[in-house]
């Protein structure tokens, strides 16, 4: 199984939850994602858009000062248009 | 993603202002949500608000403007949300208020609630007003959402596209709707439209 991580330490809504839709895309369907936040705000928000999405919420675990978000990729996003 | 789920009524409130108005659409409605976001995160506390939300108002407002503005959560009070919350919301509400603190808009939306609504993003104000950076990046949020943003600038907004001397935050924004193929259009009159579902004026 592939798992990639993505680093969102320092970033801001909405930007959180928008650059791990653009990494899943690019990932393929059962693939694993592995999302860092450090904003306590965004290890609440980015779950739940991403289970909006239609996305498996693995697990949510604070570690010190991070949120690591476990995702596993079972829609595809398609942010782009046109 | 969750698209069949209707909303009657959403209403967006960027100025505290305008709660009382707000919170009285929302009392004639049997399903109606609350965003606060910008400078409407300013009327968290106030008790006309908790009463509603005591009722069954649902109330969310953007936790990120609340931190800036120093506005803290208490217990009875609206939820600490994000954009995410305030795009789903005009994703899947039938009809869509928008107090900004300018222009009002009252949108009933004839598309389904879901992906490829079609939102028009009016920028009425100078580029270099604070409310246009919190208009973009509610944009984004659209755009992640799987919506499809015209940012429409109108004549006194018409230094947004002119230059790129603008905030990090607003060429951020501008970047990624770029970027994810949204659309751009300068108007000459604010009483040009375009098509749309549903107008938020900023």
């Amino acid at each position: 199984m592939t798992v990639e991580t993505l680093d969102l330490a320092g970033e801001v809504c909405p930007y959180t939850f928008v650059r791990a839709k653009l990494r899943l895309e690019e990932l393929p369907l059962g693939a694993r994602l592995e999302v860092l936040v450090d904003h306590a705000a965004a290890a609440d928000n980015v779950p739940r858009a991403l289970r909006d999405e239609g996305q498996e919420i693995v697990s949510v675990a604070r570690e010190a000062a991070r949120w690591r978000i476990v995702v596993v990729k079972r829609a595809d996003p398609s942010l782009r248009q046109g | 993603m969750s698209g069949a789920v209707a909303l009657e009524l959403g209403v967006l409130v960027a100025d505290a202002g305008q709660l009382g108005r707000a919170l009285d659409l929302c009392a004639h409605a049997d399903d109606a949500q609350l965003f606060l976001m910008d400078d409407g995160v300013r009327a968290a506390h106030e008790p006309r608000l908790r009463a509603a939300i005591d009722d069954g108002l649902e109330a969310t407002l953007c936790a990120m403007d609340a931190e800036a503005r120093g506005v803290a959560p208490v217990d009875g009070g609206p939820r600490f949300g994000s954009q995410f919350d305030h795009a789903v919301m005009v994703r899947q509400a039938r009809r869509v208020m928008a107090i900004t603190g300018g222009r009002i808009d009252d949108n009933d939306v004839l598309a389904p609630p879901g992906p490829g609504r079609r939102v028009a993003l009016r920028l009425t104000r100078p580029a270099d007003d604070p409310k246009i950076a919190q208009a973009l990046r509610s944009a984004v949020a659209y755009a992640a959402c799987e919506m499809a943003v015209i940012v429409v600038v109108e004549p006194p907004a018409r230094a947004l596209l002119a230059h790129e001397d603008h905030p990090a935050p607003v060429l951020r924004a501008l970047g990624t709707l770029r970027a994810l193929g949204h659309r751009f259009c300068e108007v000459a009159s604010t009483s040009t439209r375009v098509r749309c579902d549903l107008e938020v004026s900023w």
